[in-house]
């Protein structure tokens, strides 16, 4: 057996990371203060996709295949699926349709669907924390031009819930991380997160102007209340209504959650959105371990996670999926395929000005970042890797340098 | 003499003299409005030059005695359409988090709806200082007017009142382009008429107890841009629910027998009544809906349809406009604008019910620079846009998926009208 599982496809360690394209990567080896050897290790497959048509469904079933299957994951269990529709649903990049930038594709959505539920599995929530609102997520939808029907019936006992507020719930219901915390020990969600068996983040392969990028892993950060997390959340308790976003209490921590979570471990900590995001991105995946990782990079925008992110931003097509059940590893192949390298630590690409997420959830042990124990399955990284920085120019995403 | 429906009115400026009723000529104003009673012999010479000089009592609209008033209706606390900066910088812009319109759609839609085909007018006064007042923002008083189906008095700044009286080159020429632009809505007049494509019915009597959440429930819809009609209880027939989606019955009083069959008969045909707790007993032993708890309201089949009944009294106008809205489901909204920001939409139908006509107006009064797009519900054959200062309108591709056409807008200042043909009524 190989020690490193590119080996088996014939790459050495350092020629998967040549892989990583024209970039110039700074050793790696010199700034693993966050490394965590025990960190775990599992597969990723990359599958070539160029539309969203009829090839969608099997490029996506055969990767998954090429994890082992979802049977033995799904089968007979509630699956929460987490999609991505950040911003507002009327708000597109251009003209282009927010699918095709910055939300994840329906026919992604649904094709996932269709997979867990020909998986076996007894019940699939579609779940997002719909942009500063508690309308029903299939209305969000609809706002955003989407017709939900086809996603509903893509399976059997399909439902959808905007996890902003109670929902369907009668009360929030906590996770706390066992791995420790480095922002926040532990959340309260909506109950459709923690009375699920399994959960899936589909996120789109896109940049991120406060964290560098944006993929499976802060997708999740989608999932905390803004009844409780938000800027207009309750002092005490939850508010009964879903308004503003996260920036006070999340990014900037000016303003802590309602009373009734858990308050931060040391609010002495910097109050600076790049500190704090990447810390509490990881401290949700690991209070709300994701089971199933599936980044859509078939079409997306460069230069930022929405719209509004800054004038370097524009569509392109990469033309891939990622999947894997490591959402670290998962993202940190996502991250390769970006053309930036997964063990970049702070100051260096894709985190010119925010901490790693990816360093620091390796070093809680959630997953290795290290692409040379990633075993790709699949179409070869190499072959896979579009360089989002080279593509569209310019510095950090948002103009941030 | 023209009846007057047919009035198209300018607000007769204090500086004026009637040696200034020459600049109406050749012009499409017909009729002049006053605020104040007119300086001696205006309204004289204005008659005795043809056009219409009616003195009339501006009333606020709440005041406004439907059933009596005879020829114009003169409303006269509109608002000045405008983006409201400064309900954005002191903190007022309020709960909906869409940019703080001053609009009067709603206004003209309830004077069209109460006023049953009478003359009815629109003012309000301008803003505190006049001089803020640039040339698009009058373009935008009479396009506001036009998309939703209303007419104002052209209103104009004294300033300006003073350089056209005094026949200054460079005023001369924008008065002509706002001559331009009223021929061109009045030639266009019979759009007026067309009605409004509204999946939503607010049905009131509109006055006492009801007024306050009444108008608030429909200003506060209108800057959602939730597509709705105001109906009067007194006037609802069964006619008036057909192609309907939903009806708000806003009133603290039980609906009346006659009216209580026609909300049932529309919920059991498909349709979603919404009520407050004093319509309970009037529905009451319909079997409740199957599914998770509204936070407002419970509800309950009736037929193919739906009744929705508020456990507490209403309350807060915006937060009702929303659950009516999402309850009946954004899916029947005729039209959707992508990165509209500033831009507000009325959709009317042809008479015929094969073309649609999205107004599109832009309470910036000013070009856009993002890409908008245009989404509507309903499948198309063919679209044209509409431009003031075009005599023809232009065609335009169509592009989005079929079930919802997407077209994209080019760059205006005021209004544009996109009309929509469709293969079926």
């Amino acid at each position: 057996m190989p020690d490193y599982p590119c080996q088996r496809h014939g790459l050495s360690r350092r020629q998967a990371l040549a892989g990583l394209g024209s970039l110039a990567l700074t050793p790696f080896v010199t700034r693993l203060s966050g490394y965590s050897p025990q960190a775990p290790a599992s597969p990723v497959s990359i599958g070539r996709c160029r539309s969203y048509g009829p090839e969608l469904t099997p490029t996506l079933g055969r990767m998954l295949d090429q994890l082992g299957g979802l049977s033995k994951l799904v089968a007979g269990k509630t699956v929460a699926v987490k999609i991505n529709l950040t911003g507002s649903p009327r708000e597109r990049l251009g003209g282009t349709p927010s699918e095709l930038a910055h939300y994840t594709h329906p026919a992604v959505i649904g094709s996932t669907i269709h997979l867990l539920a020909a998986a076996g599995a007894r019940r699939i929530r579609v779940l997002e924390g719909c942009f500063v609102c508690a309308d029903p997520l299939e209305e969000f939808m609809i706002d955003a031009g989407w017709d939900p029907s086809p996603l509903l019936n893509a399976g059997p006992n399909v439902e959808m819930e905007n996890t902003n507020v109670l929902g369907r719930g009668k009360r929030y219901l906590r996770r706390t991380s066992p791995q420790g915390a480095y922002i926040f020990p532990g959340f309260d969600f909506n109950h459709a997160w923690v009375d699920s068996d399994v959960v899936v983040s589909i996120a789109k392969l896109k940049e991120h102007a406060t964290v560098g990028i944006t993929l499976g892993m802060k997708n999740m950060f989608g999932a905390t209340p803004i009844t409780i997390y938000g800027d207009s959340c309750g002092k005490d308790e939850p508010a009964t209504e879903a308004k503003g976003g996260r920036g006070n209490t999340m990014h900037d921590g000016s303003q802590p959650p309602s009373k009734s979570a858990l308050q931060e471990l040391d609010p002495t900590t910097p109050r600076r959105g790049d500190y704090r995001m990447p810390r509490i991105v990881v401290d949700v995946c690991s209070a709300l371990p994701v089971h199933l990782t599936i980044i859509d990079g078939i079409s997306t925008m460069i230069g930022g996670e929405g719209p509004w992110t800054g004038p370097n931003s524009k569509i392109a097509e990469p033309g891939i999926l990622i999947a894997g059940f490591n959402p670290v590893c998962t993202d940190a192949i996502g991250t390769a395929a970006m053309g930036y390298d997964p063990m970049a630590t702070r100051g260096q690409p894709p985190f010119d000005v925010c901490d790693s997420f990816l360093e620091l959830a390796e070093a809680r042990g959630l997953g290795t970042r290290d692409p040379g124990r990633i075993e790709v399955v699949g179409t070869p990284l190499k072959d896979a890797i579009f360089a989002f920085r080279k593509y569209r120019g310019g510095g950090f995403p948002g103009g941030a340098s | 003499m023209s009846t007057s429906a047919e009035w198209i009115p300018i607000e007769w400026p204090a500086s004026w003299r009637p040696e200034q009723l020459g600049l109406l000529r050749d012009t499409p104003f017909n009729a002049l409005a006053f605020k104040d009673p007119p300086p001696a012999g205006v309204a004289e010479a204005a008659r005795a030059a043809g056009l219409n000089a009616p003195l009339l009592a501006w009333k606020a609209w709440k005041e406004i005695d439907w059933a009596k008033s005879d020829g114009v209706i003169a409303i006269g606390d509109g608002f000045w359409p405008a983006y409201n900066y400064k309900g954005l910088a002191d903190g007022s812009a309020g709960p909906t988090g869409e940019p703080w319109l001053d609009a009067n759609g709603w206004l003209y839609l309830y004077s069209r709806a109460r006023g049953g085909g009478r003359t009815v007018w629109v003012r309000s006064e301008p803003p505190e200082d006049p001089r803020t007042v640039r040339q698009p923002h009058l373009h935008l008083l009479l396009a506001e007017a036009f998309a939703f189906g209303g007419r104002r008095p052209l209103w104009l700044p004294p300033e300006f009142a003073a350089a056209l009286a005094a026949g200054n080159g460079k005023s001369l020429g924008d008065w002509k382009k706002l001559v331009d632009t009223a021929r061109w809505f009045e030639q266009r007049d019979a759009w007026r008429s067309w009605p409004a494509v509204a999946p939503l019915v607010v049905l009131s009597d509109f006055s006492g107890d009801n007024e306050y959440l009444a108008s608030e429930t429909m200003l506060l819809a209108a800057r959602k841009q939730i597509p709705f009609w105001p109906l009067p209880v007194a006037q609802v027939q069964a006619g008036d629910l057909t192609g309907r989606r939903a009806v708000l019955y806003l009133d603290q009083a039980p609906p009346t027998p006659n009216l209580l069959a026609l909300l049932k008969a529309f919920a059991a045909s498909g349709g979603l009544v919404l009520a407050g707790p004093a319509a309970a007993k009037a529905f009451a032993d319909l079997k409740p809906v199957a599914a998770h708890p509204h936070p407002r309201f419970d509800i309950f089949t009736l037929g193919r349809g739906r009744v929705a009944l508020a456990r507490a009294a209403f309350d807060d106008a915006w937060t009702l406009a929303d659950d009516a809205h999402l309850l009946m489901s954004r899916r029947y909204d005729p039209a959707r604008l992508f990165n509209g920001g500033l831009l507000h939409t009325h959709t009317a139908a042809s008479p015929d019910g094969k073309r649609t006509m999205v107004h599109i107006v832009n309470y910036g009064a000013e070009p856009f620079f993002n890409i908008v797009v245009l989404q509507v519900t309903r499948p198309v054959k063919s679209a044209r846009i509409h431009l003031p200062g075009a005599a023809e309108p232009k065609s335009v591709a169509i592009g989005g998926d079929p079930a919802r056409p997407e077209i994209v807008i080019p760059y205006f200042s005021v209004y544009l009208a996109v009309e929509l043909e469709h293969a079926h009524a």
